[in-house]
């Protein structure tokens, strides 16, 4: 099962590591879990190998184990390990991988907003680990070697950011931050855990570059581990495709993409966001009636005395169609989020009104009430929007109570309907939201949004949170569920994958602005503004066959969201 | 794979400079605020509660004067009213005294009708030393504990010594005095049992008093630890190379310390309290023995003065913890809004 090697292309192998187990011992009577099994990769000198898999698959416990990461309670095996020896260039065998950390091997983490010491300044960050590396105690030599690393990773103002704490930092800058940091002890392989997928698909794509410009300058090898097999087959020479801890498929991308051997690695393919059908156009004749719009809608936030007021958003206007789907796209600070809260009601303008039903929304707590009957949320995160402590029965019912809605049984009858509408099965209600899995939630989450009968809901990044096939198997249920209730959807993504399979019609912003107010198919065929055209060129794409999307085999894996993860 | 050369760089975070010195002023004065709100408050309510009670102070004064000999005639018990000022209406008497604190002058004991500030004085450097004694041994003695306690967070030790906090705190002040003294004094004469001046009689109550405050502290402590453990930075030092030495105490340690520092603000008001029951048991003079006296007899002057310190003590604590935490923690220093994304 080794990560096979075109010999043609073989520059030597800097990494080799094979049959490694990982197993988490079983505590009070339980089964030991294994959360890797078997397997080997190779990663050749100045190649990038990409780890593919979903959450539960193992392939963040194989990252942390080849830098001895795992805990203390985890059962670590691996038959062989080796690193090339720097000065002779044959392979080097290792009995303890933490030899291997920071010198060797440096690791650029998932999140980049807390991977950072909050309470120390850019400077004192390198400058540790200068001293740990470099032995360096000068404060200018750590100084100008800083500036000089902050510089080669494309951070701006390079001297500024040196007395900066981290959260003064944008994602983007806390990223290239920390490339550079694991850069400090020159290592000759850098492990990637993710590292985009916390960030815009804009900045992911200058990341992701910035990746490809490091490994060129410095002849690095790059192990990425990612669950996007876009971002993968786009960056990586080599995939290996992982799944319940064991590699299914492994060999050159370029196989992988052409003709997938495994069942999984064709699922994980087909069932890609953006390879749902585009929807059928914008029927602009004749339109259905309008349920939500909104004129000139204006808000700006106070930076402080003395400072500018910051127009979050600036002058928006937009009409919801019964049985549509708008989308919101734009970089994170957009305005998007802030855009979202002034159409729920959740923020008052301070200009432009809200129509529901061409009537202006009123304030005051009953029209706040009846509003919110038609118009519901459903946010990113499932696991955070639902009250652990509630069986998901009660959550869905809970706005039924909230607006006296029926009683206890017609309330219980209720429940039952809407969880067979999100297609799960009737005995969930009972169980709390901690034994369900990420997209047994949020389908949880869309029942509770339909409880009420609403004319709108407003989707912020629906599915974003969750892995690929759960997230198709959604998407299919959303658009299932809008042909059978006519509910109309406002979609916030920054997937356009999603938005061009669901969304009617896009609205790109930039800084609180509407960028771009077009169709979705105008918007992806013919963008006008520089700002969409720059949102689409982020987007990863895959060459792929096209017979292949049409065996969508998905039947017989259960995409739809199983068992709850490990 | 086509390149584009970084069309739009990241976005820049505008830098607040001249904004956030003056919001620091104003951060600062909004805690002196609350540090006078705060001992207004309890003044206002122990003056209620303790001359608002149905009961004659100048009766009790007058019986326990004359040791059970009889109360006074109508005429002394008028002169007496009218010397405390009580024949007043109770809000005048409300303002009065809280103009006379102000003033610096908290009035006369009911007992002993000596000026409040001289008995205040006699005992009050021991009530503060030992106070101070007892924080200047919980709080190391909480930290190292709670230091060793983290160091491995899957380790045995980690889970024998975690329950350590918790047995402590179940163990009562008063019993826990009584075992000290039993063993320091009775048994190995190390120390004075009662009363006693200087360090030694110091030790056995501070470390009476102290012991079951770092149980608390040494709780919380470890909890933080543990949590900033598992934070995401400390898996990426530790991933770079860095030994646990310096990833814990450099990183670890001073992040953990944050929550630590608010709560050992607020445990001076739990050691005050303790003071009452640990002066009790070693029989020492002090603040809290003379609280518990003037209870007893419905002193309210001197209550009231008591009240009143302890509440400045505490709020002053706090006040300085407060102006500290931006120093320690900058992510609390900006304090505009920003914009939501």
């Amino acid at each position: 099962m080794t990560a096979a090697i075109d010999p043609a292309t073989d520059r030597g192998a800097l990494l080799r590591l094979e049959g490694l187990k990982v197993a988490y011992p079983g505590q009070r009577g339980r089964d030991a879990t294994v959360a890797v099994d078997g397997l080997s990769v190779t990663v050749p000198a100045g190649r990038a190998v990409a780890i593919v898999g979903e959450s539960g698959s193992g392939k963040s416990t194989t990252l942390h184990a080849l830098l001895g990461l795992t805990p203390r309670t985890a059962d670590v095996s691996f038959e062989r390990l080796e690193f090339q020896d720097g000065t002779t260039g044959g392979l080097r065998r290792i009995d303890d991988p933490r030899a291997l950390r920071g010198r060797s091997v440096g690791l650029v983490p998932q999140d980049p907003v807390r991977s950072l010491d909050p309470l120390m300044r850019i400077g004192a960050q390198f400058a540790e680990l200068h001293r740990h590396f470099l032995g360096l105690t000068g404060r200018e030599e750590s100084r100008a070697r800083t500036v000089a690393a902050l510089e080669s990773v494309g951070v701006d103002r390079p001297g500024l950011r040196l007395g900066q704490y981290p959260h003064e930092l944008s994602g983007g800058q806390r990223q290239r931050i920390l490339i550079a940091l694991a850069l400090v002890g020159e290592p000759r392989l850098l492990l990637a855990d993710e590292p985009t997928s916390n960030l815009d698909t804009t900045v992911q794509r200058r990341v992701l570059d910035l990746f490809d410009e490091v490994r060129a300058a410095r002849g690095l090898s790059v192990l990425l581990v990612t669950h996007d097999i876009a971002v993968a087959g786009e960056r990586a020479d080599h995939l290996v495709v992982m799944r319940a801890g064991r590699v299914v498929e492994s060999g050159p991308t370029r196989d992988i993409l052409d003709a997938p051997k495994d069942p999984y690695t064709r699922q994980l393919l087909t069932s890609l966001p953006s390879r749902l059908p585009a929807r059928p156009v914008f029927r602009a004749a004749s339109p259905p009636r309008v349920v939500l719009a909104s004129h000139g809608l204006t808000k700006s936030f106070g930076g402080g005395k003395g400072q500018e007021r910051i127009d979050a958003v600036r002058d928006v206007s937009l009409t919801l169609h019964r049985g549509q789907t708008v989308a919101v796209v734009g970089e994170s600070g957009a305005g998007k989020s802030t855009l979202l809260r002034l159409l729920t009601g959740l923020d008052r303008p301070d200009a432009g009104t809200v129509l529901l039903d061409g009537e202006e929304t009123r304030p005051g707590r009953r029209a706040r009430t009846a509003f919110a009957r038609r118009v519901q949320l459903v946010y990113q995160n499932p696991a955070r929007s639902l009250n652990p402590s509630f069986p998901v029965g009660r959550a869905i019912a809970e706005p039924l109570e909230a607006h006296r809605v029926g009683g206890a049984k017609s309330r219980a009858e209720r429940v039952r309907d809407l969880l067979e509408q999100v297609e799960l099965p009737a005995e969930l209600a009972a169980r709390r939201p901690s034994q369900l899995s990420g997209g047994q939630l949020q389908r949880v989450a869309i029942a509770r949004a339909l409880a009420l009968d609403p004319d709108v809901i407003v989707l912020d990044e629906p599915v974003s949170a969750l892995d690929q096939a759960v997230q198709f198997a959604l998407l299919k249920l959303l658009g299932d569920l809008q042909e059978r209730l006519q509910v109309a959807y406002l979609l916030v993504s920054h997937d356009l994958g999603v938005v061009r399979a669901v969304a009617d019609e896009v609205i790109v912003m930039h800084r609180g602005r509407v960028e771009e107010q077009a169709a979705t198919r105008s918007v992806f065929e013919a963008p006008t503004s520089p700002h969409t055209r720059a949102l689409l060129d982020a987007v990863p794409a895959l060459q792929l066959p096209t017979p292949l999307v049409h065996l969508a085999p998905l039947a017989p894996f259960s995409t739809s969201d199983g068992k709850k993860q490990p | 794979m086509t390149r584009t050369p970084h069309p739009v760089r990241d976005r820049v975070v505008p830098t607040k400079r001249p904004a956030a010195s003056r919001s620091t002023a104003v951060y600062a004065l909004r805690r002196c605020g609350y540090f006078a709100a705060v001992v207004f408050s309890v003044y206002t309510l122990s003056f209620f509660l303790l001359y608002a009670l149905p009961s004659d102070p100048v009766a009790l004064m007058l019986e326990r004067r004359s040791a059970g000999a009889g109360g006074g005639t109508a005429a002394q018990v008028e002169a007496l009213r009218a010397q405390y000022g009580l024949d007043q209406p109770l809000l005048v008497r409300y303002v009065e005294t809280l103009l006379q604190l102000l003033g610096g002058n908290p009035g006369t004991s009911f007992q002993s009708g000596r000026p409040v500030p001289e008995i205040l004085a006699a005992v009050a450097p021991n009530t503060l030393a030992l106070a101070g004694g007892a924080l200047a041994i919980a709080i190391p003695l909480s930290v190292a504990l709670a230091l060793v306690t983290s160091w491995r967070r899957d380790s045995v030790l980690h889970r024998v010594l975690v329950n350590v906090p918790a047995l402590i705190a179940a163990v009562p002040a008063f019993w826990l005095g009584l075992l000290l003294l039993q063993l320091f004094s009775f048994t190995l004469g190390w120390v004075p049992s009662a009363g006693g001046t200087g360090l030694s009689g110091l030790v056995l109550p501070a470390v009476a008093l102290a012991l079951p405050v770092s149980a608390s502290l040494t709780a919380v402590l470890v909890r933080s630890l543990d949590d900033v453990q598992q934070a995401a930075f400390v898996g990426l030092l530790r991933a770079r190379g860095l030994p646990w030495s310096r990833v814990y105490l450099a990183h670890v340690a001073r992040n953990a310390l944050l929550p630590f520092v608010t709560l050992a603000g607020l445990t001076v008001g739990g050691v005050l309290v303790g003071t009452v029951i640990t002066e009790t048991v070693f029989a020492r003079a002090g603040l809290g023995r003379l609280l518990a006296s003037s209870v007893e007899t419905q002193d309210a002057p001197v209550i009231l003065a008591i009240a009143v310190l302890a509440a400045v003590l505490f709020a002053a604590v706090n006040l300085a913890v407060d102006l500290l935490y931006p120093v320690l923690d900058p992510r609390t220093r900006h304090r505009g809004r920003g914009a939501r994304a």
